[in-house]
């Protein structure tokens, strides 16, 4: 199921997306975002800026009050699409009664596909992420990044085109965030998938990104856009590169105007 | 991963104390002073038997009594199992009910408050008009007592899911039953087993007072609640204490044996059955 990828081809559309809640709040407001196939686009803005809300509604979570979504031309949320989209929460909501291997396996029960397609794709996930030496074991018997990777995984083995990561290291020491986004470079080189990632940290935003869109404390708009053309794919070392610190300074220039 | 290595191995020849007496030992010293307390106030009183038998008396009145004791005890726990399971399937669809719909939440949670707060007492004169005296009563007295606990506890863990995983349910499109099973229920069940310890405690407490006040059947023929009704109306003490001793024996076998079939549940992952080295 290897999708050829067509960088032009626009995967993501948002046209004029309102969210008000219940209580009146306006979360966000007159949001147009478009996302190439193959884009690694970052969210970032201070916090309540409404920007895991456009993820949320990007993934079909929740619904807009006003405006268009679509993915790959469909509703978000559509379930003839299931598992061309994945989300990845800030916390790594593994079930606790299951060991990992079983978590990962959890999107393709979910969907009914036979349990002998299982085996050969759960396997080559969890070696993409790092997880062989634990298939057997129970979430509180691993750190909180290794919880983490359990959920990339399972976010992963349905092979989404489409990879949703709502400040998904938010939690973590910088060490184990670094090294996760390092491993994040390699999914994505493997997996070709395209990915929205909400964050507010800059450096992480900076390291990952094609395109960093920042967005300003409710009611959330977009304020702007920057573009990132450091080649794929980067290594750990590009954090030590006169590039990267542009663009950090660059971006924290334009998140000073956010508020 | 790193906890399951047994560092303090070493340590453990040091002290010679076996872990079953360090165990044991505490309770036995808390038992002997019971008993010499009890012992010098009849003695120093000079307390006569049906005030207070001694405690000689009492395993006399246990040995004596044992037969109808064990056929009693036999009764009691017949009728606290079958409780228990009416208990368990009731309470728990019950609980499905209520967490099915804020709607119905509210409309009935009052009701079951309500239930509860009423006292058997009141009840019962009802209960035995609609079953008359006999098993049928008395196991609905007990379930009356007992249903709350599961059915509270059940209640609160269906509607304590985590939001986050319910999106990930939906995000996959998972069916009616697959939410169900695969992620409410086992979800839950830490709360559930609590509700079920719980009832486990007040199921065999509910059967006696329901054989107190349904039993049919002398003798001893009635369960553990027939025969305090009857010694206690002859005074015969020694008797009334052998036999409320057997009913904590019955009540704390029964939690133990509840508290163990949770235990295999969870051990494997709930943090409450989770042996820690630290």
């Amino acid at each position: 199921m290897t999708a050829i990828i067509n960088p032009t081809k626009i995967l993501v559309r948002a046209h004029g997306v309102d969210k008000q809640y219940a209580n009146g709040t306006i979360a966000i407001e007159g949001v147009s975002l478009e996302v190439k196939e193959n884009e690694f686009v970052s969210l970032v803005g201070p916090s309540g800026c409404g920007k895991s809300t456009l993820l949320r509604i990007i993934a079909g979570l929740g619904d807009a009050t006003a405006g268009e979504v679509s993915v790959d031309g469909r509703q978000p949320g559509d379930l003839q699409a299931r598992g061309q989209s994945s989300f990845v929460f800030q916390e790594a909501t593994l079930l606790p009664w299951r060991t990992v291997r079983q978590n990962v396996e959890l999107p393709l029960e979910l969907m009914r596909l036979p349990k002998a397609s299982w085996n050969s794709v759960v396997s080559e996930t969890l070696e993409m992420v790092g997880l062989s030496g634990f298939i057997n074991a129970f979430p509180r018997e691993l750190s909180g990044g290794m919880k983490m990777r359990v959920s990339i995984a399972r976010a992963l083995v349905t092979k989404p085109r489409l990879l949703l990561m709502d400040e998904p290291f938010g939690a973590l020491d910088e060490i184990t965030r670094q090294k996760l986004n390092d491993d994040l470079m390699k999914v994505r080189e493997l997996t070709k998938a395209t990915i929205i990632f909400v964050t507010h940290n800059v450096f992480e935003a900076v390291f990952l990104s094609s395109r960093i869109v920042v967005m300003s404390v409710r009611p959330g708009r977009i304020l702007d856009e920057f573009k990132l053309d450091t080649p794929y794919p980067r290594m750990s070392e590009h954090r030590g590169t006169a590039e990267f610190a542009q663009g950090v300074n660059s971006v924290m220039k334009l998140l000073a105007h956010t508020h | 991963m790193t906890e399951a290595k047994p560092i303090a191995r070493v340590q453990k020849n040091k002290t010679q104390i076996p872990v079953w007496l360090e165990r044991i030992f505490p309770p036995m010293v808390t038992f002997v002073i019971f008993i010499t307390i009890w012992q010098s106030i009849i003695t120093i009183a000079n307390l006569k038997p049906y005030i207070l038998p001694s405690p000689l008396r009492v395993v006399g009145a246990f040995i004596e009594h044992r037969e109808s004791l064990v056929t009693s005890a036999w009764f009691t726990f017949q009728a606290s199992f079958v409780a228990f399971l009416v208990v368990m399937v009731l309470g728990t669809a019950l609980s499905f009910l209520l967490s099915s719909s804020k709607f119905i939440e509210k409309a009935l949670y009052p009701y079951a408050v309500m239930l509860q707060s009423t006292p058997v007492i009141a009840i019962a004169p009802i209960i035995i008009i609609w079953f008359d005296i006999g098993f049928a009563s008395i196991v609905t007295i007990s379930v009356i007592i007992a249903i709350f606990a599961v059915v509270a506890n059940t209640t609160q863990g269906l509607i304590s899911v985590e939001n986050n995983l319910q999106n990930l349910f939906k995000l996959y499109g998972a069916s009616k039953p697959q939410t169900l099973f695969k992620l409410r229920l086992p979800f839950a069940l830490p709360y559930m087993v609590t509700g079920w310890r719980i009832a486990a405690a007040q199921v065999v407490i509910g059967t006696i007072v329901g054989e107190y006040m349904a039993g049919a059947g002398g003798g001893g023929m009635g369960g553990l609640g027939i025969i305090i009704a009857e010694t206690s109306a002859r005074l015969q003490t020694g008797y009334l204490f052998a036999s409320a001793l057997s009913a904590a024996l019955l009540g704390i076998a029964f939690f133990l044996m509840v508290n163990f079939f949770g235990h295999l549940l969870l051990k494997n992952w709930h943090e409450s059955a989770v042996q820690h080295e630290n």
